[in-house]
Parts: structure tokens; C-alpha cells; sequence
């Protein structure tokens, strides 16, 4: 393995190319875990970001995970299938060695974690590119429940009072008939509205598409459980609690706005 | 030799089953994962945020999946070495497919009841029982019977005879045996769930064919089903409280 004292000159991922690295996991696994070492050192930088290991222990940290990953390559030839990608999945390897690190280092420590855990503000949407990754995060912890997701988004925008658009609706309920009256009244009356009569809206809507005969309650504490798991799973990973009901909204808010513009312009 | 593909012994998702499903949240083709897959993060909130806490990494790193993806674009890859022996796997479920339509023909041909349309007392959700009449509608070259059709699913066999919730919901019916081909099909279970219940009808491959609501203890389901093995989920309000399965043949 290569000296990775002056490991700041390993930026850049490697190009994807998953036919060379399934041959090379194949038939040269020290080969593939070499040409993925600009992969581990940034994993490990990002795991400095997010506190798992201070700037001290990075060194250390890539070689025990390189040790790591020599140790594994048999189990890595044999328990691989060939769906996933090569690189996705060697990150995936590394991710978690990267945990387990952390986890034993704290304890060495005597604690739980490298640092007190601090309730880091989201991060601030001040660069285009910024706020595109959130909102990519969002959209991909939506779509981890497939099947609940067009209710999620439903009930999100209910919780937080937006807008509900007909086009929306009809993407998320293909072919089903729309309530038009109900979708009208919640609109026009979601922002002054108890919430009590608000979740009976939403609850006529949703049984309405869905032929079910959910109660306002049992949709309102079904909301707040879907709501605490989005929270929980967009600060899975990060040190302390990034979301939470009032940061998140600002974010629900901006992943949904392109669905205003559009049906403005209609 | 593992298991089950993408799961560890724990049946939590292992490394290449969390790499799957993070190529897919990429991907935008979450809905192309394997059933099994799917199935297991709709239930285990260990996994989802695990996959929440990679998917994260993958985007602040920048990940790029493979491109083609070697699973969600196996079918239409170009020079994928594959191509070749996709066509003799082709020619090859077709043979299977002219056989299995001679087979559905014997079973179902003189079976199929032609209900004309009409409702057998459709959305009449009783205490006792809710015939579910389902529209007729032609075989096509799909329906044929593969021995694909009898495959178990793991992700769903998992699901099968575990303990749920605290009501006990115990199924009396369909039996895990078999079932014969154009015969009702009764969905029958003790045990109370607070308020109304989904029963859910899922083919062998975790593909949605059916769902109802009832207030009761059971539904008939009336429609035709194919052979092959089939699973079938009790949904509450907010959580699954029973799973069972059965085949057709």
C-alpha cells in the first residue's frame, strides 16, 4: 500500500469503469482496493466531518481500514453477486469500517462517542449546490418506502400545510379518480384550520384514493410517526440532530416548489 | 455459502444489499429493487437507516453508480457479455411459455366462469363476509405457468408465521397447502385489530395483484388466479399483523 502521509493529493474518485473492477475483484483484489484508495481517504475525511474521527486519527484510520480490506478479500470475492456496483459496494465496506473504527476508538475513550453529541443547525442552503443535495437526500429518503410514498408526500405537505396541486395528485394516484371538491376545501382552508378539521380533510382525501376509511386521528398520529422517521433518517449518519419539525420545513417547502411553477404556468 | 442474496444471517441487509439499494436511491429506481429488499426496508427501520446513513455518504462523496448499472440496466446493457446468452435464455422461456400455456389450458380452460361483469355482492363488507368480485379479464402470453410461478420469496417467507402484534391475529384461512385453480379463495383470521383491516394479495415475486378493506373477519376473493405460490398480508392502520401464503395449482 502507498504512503498516505500526503493523502491530500488523493482527491478524486477514480472513473467508474464496473467491468475493470469486477475483473480486478476477480482476479486482483490488491489492484481494486489500490485504485479505490482516493475512495477510502475521502470516506474517511467525510467521516472526520462528521465527527466519527478527529484529523489525528486519519492516518491511523486509513491504514487499519486498508488492513481491513486485505483481511476480507476472500469474503469479498466469494459473498459478492455482481449487482450492485463495484465502487458503491467497496464504499459500503468501507462505510461501515469506518463505524466500527469510531466505535472502538470511543470506547477506548470511555464514551459512546468522539465527541458530545451537539444539535448542528441543518446545513445552510447558501449555495445552489447546497440545497440540490438536500433536496436529493429528501427525495431519496422518501422513495426508501415505496409503497407509502404517495401518502408520505400527501400527508407531509398536509403537516406543513401546503399546497396540494390536482397534477400532483394525478402523479402520484395514476388512474384514480380525483376528489376535486375535497382537494378544493383542503386549499382553501388548510392554513387557518384546526388540525383536527385539517386531518379530516386529509383523511377524506386519502380514503378517497386509496378506498380505505381511516380515521382524521389515526392519519394524524400515522403523520407524525412518517414525520419522526423522515427526521430520524436525514440525520442518519451526522453527529447530533441536523432536522427536526421546524428545520425540515423549510426543506419540504423547497422540494416541492417546482410543482407550484408548474402548475402556475398551466 | 450465505443465505440469501443481499442479506446477512441476521436477515438485515449486508454490505451489497445496502450497495443495491443506495445504486438505487442514485438511480431514482427504487422501485426496481428485488422484492425481497423492498419488502425488508418497508419493515425495518434498523436498515433504512442504514441505507439513509450510506446514501447520505454516497452523495456528499459524489458516488457514481456503474453506467450500465449491472442490475436495474442488465436487460438493455450494450456489449454486455451477457447478450448472447440473454437470447438463449429467450428462445428458452419460450419453449417454457408453449408448454405452459398447454398446461394452463388443461387446468383453467374448463374452469373460468364468465361473470359477465356483474357484482357477486361486491363493497357488501359484512361482519361475516365480503365477496370481492374481480373482472375477468383475457391469459395472456404472461400468465403462463413458469416454474418461476412457485418460487418463495425470501423477504416475504420471513414475514410468514411471525408474531406481529399483541392482538394475536391468527390466520384460519387459506391454508399454507394447496388450493385448486378457479376455486374462491377465503381470507379468514381470529384475533382483534383496532379498526379496519387490509387484506393484501401479493404474487410469489411481491407484486401487488389485490387489496381490500374490511371492517370484518374475512374476505372471499372470487377473481382467478394463476398456479403458483402466493402470499397474502392483514395491514392495520399503521402496522402489518399477519402474513400467510398458499398455492395454486
Amino acid at each position: 500500500m502507498p504512503s498516505t502521509h500526503d493523502w491530500s493529493q488523493w482527491q478524486e474518485l477514480p472513473a467508474p469503469d464496473n467491468e475493470l473492477d469486477r475483473e480486478l475483484l476477480r482476479g486482483d483484489p490488491r489492484a481494486l482496493i489500490l485504485r479505490y484508495q482516493p475512495m477510502l481517504i475521502v470516506i474517511v475525511k467525510e467521516c472526520v466531518k462528521r465527527r466519527m474521527f478527529s484529523e489525528e486519527d486519519v492516518d491511523d484510520a486509513i491504514q487499519s481500514l486498508n488492513e481491513h480490506l486485505l483481511v476480507r478479500l476472500d469474503t469479498l470475492q466469494g459473498q459478492f453477486t455482481g449487482a450492485a456496483s463495484v465502487s458503491t459496494y467497496l464504499s459500503a465496506i468501507i462505510h461501515n469500517g469506518c463505524a466500527s473504527l469510531a466505535r472502538r476508538r470511543a470506547q477506548e475513550r470511555g464514551s459512546t462517542m468522539l465527541s458530545e453529541p451537539v444539535a448542528d443547525p441543518p446545513p445552510e442552503p447558501d449555495t445552489a449546490d447546497t440545497l440540490k443535495r438536500e433536496i436529493r437526500r429528501f427525495r431519496g429518503i422518501l422513495s426508501i418506502s415505496i409503497a407509502r410514498r404517495p401518502r408520505m408526500v400527501l400527508c407531509l405537505k398536509g403537516y406543513y400545510r401546503l399546497l396540494i396541486q390536482v397534477g400532483q395528485v394525478e402523479i402520484l394516484y395514476p388512474g384514480k379518480e380525483l376528489p376535486g371538491a375535497t382537494l378544493m376545501q383542503y386549499n382553501q382552508q388548510r392554513e387557518g384550520v384546526p388540525d383536527m378539521e385539517l386531518y379530516r380533510l386529509l383523511a377524506t382525501l386519502l380514503n378517497s384514493l386509496e378506498g380505505k376509511n381511516n380515521t382524521p386521528d389515526a392519519l394524524r398520529k400515522w403523520t407524525q410517526a412518517r414525520l419522526e422517521e423522515v427526521i430520524l433518517l436525514m440525520n442518519a449518519g451526522f453527529p447530533g440532530a441536523r432536522y427536526d419539525k421546524e428545520s425540515l420545513e423549510a426543506l419540504v417547502e423547497d422540494f416541492f416548489s417546482p410543482f407550484l411553477e408548474r402548475e402556475a404556468s398551466i | 455459502m450465505r443465505h440469501r442474496p443481499f442479506f446477512d444471517d441476521a436477515s438485515h441487509l449486508d454490505e451489497e444489499g445496502v450497495a443495491l439499494a443506495t445504486d438505487a436511491l442514485l438511480l431514482g429506481k427504487s422501485e426496481a429493487l428485488p422484492g425481497s429488499v423492498q419488502d425488508h426496508l418497508e419493515l425495518c427501520l434498523r436498515c433504512k437507516e442504514e441505507l439513509a446513513s450510506h446514501y447520505s455518504l454516497a452523495l456528499d462523496i459524489r458516488l457514481r453508480p456503474a453506467d450500465p448499472h449491472p442490475y436495474f440496466d442488465r436487460a438493455a446493457a450494450p456489449g454486455d457479455a451477457r447478450d448472447g446468452t440473454g437470447s438463449l435464455y429467450r428462445i428458452a422461456a419460450l419453449i417454457i411459455a408453449a408448454l405452459g400455456l398447454g398446461i394452463v389450458g388443461y387446468f383453467v380452460g374448463g374452469e373460468i366462469q364468465k361473470k359477465g361483469g356483474r357484482y357477486a355482492g361486491a363493497n357488501r363488507s359484512s361482519r361475516d363476509t365480503a365477496l370481492v368480485h374481480v373482472p375477468e379479464r383475457p391469459l395472456t402470453s404472461g400468465d403462463t405457468v413458469f416454474a418461476a410461478n412457485f418460487v418463495p420469496s425470501p423477504g416475504l417467507d420471513q414475514l410468514v408465521g411471525a408474531n406481529f402484534r399483541s392482538e394475536q391475529i391468527r390466520i384460519l384461512s387459506p391454508p399454507a397447502g394447496r388450493t385448486a385453480a378457479g376455486q374462491p379463495v377465503l381470507f379468514r383470521w381470529t384475533g382483534r385489530a383496532p379498526g379496519p383491516v387490509t387484506v393484501q394479495l401479493l404474487s410469489n415475486t411481491g407484486k401487488l395483484l389485490f387489496e381490500r378493506e374490511t371492517p370484518g373477519d374475512r374476505i372471499e376473493y372470487t377473481g382467478r388466479l394463476i398456479p403458483g405460490l402466493y402470499y397474502w398480508k392483514l395491514v392495520g392502520r399503521e402496522d402489518l399483523l399477519a402474513a400467510g401464503k398458499f398455492t395454486v395449482k
